[in-house]
């Protein structure tokens, strides 16, 4: 009865990840077509759901599932991933609660790494995976997309500048409806999978599903669901941090920014380099700013958010592990899930609600 | 580089990197080539330039293609995964 309590709790945890994935990334879709005016907001958010849905149905190449050849696979247990989960959770709502776009599958990956620390000690995780998985594609992708940005934005300027501005702006809007659309797909099909290989591997190790069976058709359809639910209610904080904190770009930089992010991204994908959307996007932007003046760059914002991404990791490995041991306390059955998800849920409640009512998010150094 | 070799695969790191320039550089190009035919043609029907009008349209529309071919070799790229 407990291991099927654990399971449940576990593939309701896991589909809550997702809606925080979806949420707290709609930014790296959205944000630049939003702030150029390329679409309205809600025009735009329901745009990137609906993608979002349909791309977690493109590929179910689940084989990669979390933190592989970053922990220890035979160890990895459904209350570690639980423990990994919650981590993930609440990393993603303290960065949304500052307005700072972070990594999901990072903070999925520092999660479940913690958890495993505590429940197997440091034989379980493996250095090299995870300077390999998650530090070097840290590096790389900010900076190639910057880099790719930078070059694509002083490209586009250097034909369409002698151009009237309103066909040249009209016609960069249609562009990132475009780009922005291929990165909505993108987004689902790489960060639903995740979700869909935590609860394939929880309903493994459970034994209602066969080592290496494909996930469930259910499975595939709540967690397409789940993330598309979490676009469409759209994390406006990190949308605004994302859009036009860092600077205020026009449609063509917008385009750049987009364009660029799709093209590493998917250059990643095509080899099977693990990159961040959330990396990439934010290292675009950065990058078609710089290129047209260093000083467009809002650098104390930029600053803010390359300090959350090299916390993501360490912060959500202590809630995780913080997370496993408190479960641990109740003993191996289901009452310390129960309680830490009955304790996440009503703060989470009360962050959302004060959240809400402060209003404007917090990214300190704007200026 | 040794160590390096050793935790990641440098040949895929190197990979992703002259892709993605090619990629990013060359959707920005093309983009902007859709945008100059389209301004242009604009511009040339006004003045009544009937065969610029036409050429300008032609490059407009290649390139837009070529653009919409990038999208859908990326959705291929996802599936094919």
């Amino acid at each position: 009865m407990d291991s099927e309590i654990i399971l449940v709790i576990v593939v309701v945890t896991a589909l809550a990840f997702d809606f925080t994935n979806g949420f707290h990334d709609t930014a790296n879709v959205v944000a630049t077509s939003i702030s150029t005016r390329a679409m309205p907001p809600k025009i735009a958010v329901g745009y990137a759901a609906v993608l979002n849905f349909f791309g977690a149905f493109l590929s179910l190449e689940v084989a990669a599932t979390i933190a592989s050849g970053i922990v220890e696979a035979d160890l990895i247990t459904p209350m570690i991933v639980f423990g990994g989960l919650i981590g993930a959770i609440a990393w993603n709502l303290i960065t949304w609660y500052f307005g700072l776009p972070s990594s999901s599958s990072h903070a999925l990956i520092g999660g479940v790494v913690g958890a495993a620390f505590v429940a197997a000690g440091p034989d379980a995780v493996i250095g090299e995976g995870l300077i390999g998985k998650v530090a070097i594609p840290a590096v790389v992708a900010p900076t190639l997309a910057f880099l790719v940005a930078g070059i694509g934005i002083l490209v586009i300027y250097g034909m369409v500048g002698r151009q009237h501005p309103g066909p040249v702006t009209r016609g960069f809007r249609f562009g990132q409806i475009i780009s922005g659309g291929l990165l909505a797909l993108a987004h689902g099909t790489n960060d639903a999978q995740k979700t869909m290989g935590v609860i394939t591997l929880a309903l493994i190790a459970a034994g209602e599903l066969g080592s290496g069976a494909e996930p469930p058709f259910w499975v595939i359809v709540s967690a397409a669901t789940a993330i598309a639910l979490g676009t469409y209610m759209g994390g406006w904080r990190i949308i605004k941090t994302m859009g036009s904190r860092i600077i205020k770009m026009d449609a063509a930089q917008g385009f750049a920014a987009q364009g660029s992010g799709a093209a590493v991204i998917l250059a990643a994908t095509h080899v099977g380099f693990p990159l961040s959307t959330t990396h990439t996007i934010s290292g675009g932007v950065m990058g078609a700013g710089a290129a047209k003046r260093v000083s467009a760059v809002r650098w104390g914002v930029a600053g803010n958010i390359v300090t959350a991404w090299v916390l993501t990791l360490p912060a959500s490995a202590a809630i995780g592990a913080f997370t496993y041991g408190v479960t641990r306390v109740f003993g191996t059955g289901a009452a310390g899930p129960v309680v830490v998800s009955a304790v996440l849920v009503v703060v989470g409640v009360v962050v959302f609600a004060r959240r809400l009512r402060q209003g404007s998010p917090i990214t300190a150094a704007e200026g | 580089m040794t160590v390096l070799a050793q935790i990641i695969d440098v040949g895929d790191l190197l990979s992703v990197i002259w892709t993605s320039l090619l990629a990013g550089i060359g959707v920005c190009f093309v983009f902007s080539l859709t945008i100059i035919g389209f301004a242009r043609a604009t511009d040339m029907r006004r003045e009544g330039h009937g065969a610029a009008m036409i050429l300008y349209s032609a490059l407009a529309v290649l390139s837009l293609a070529a653009v919409l071919a990038l999208v859908i070799f990326g959705v291929v790229v996802m599936t094919a995964r």
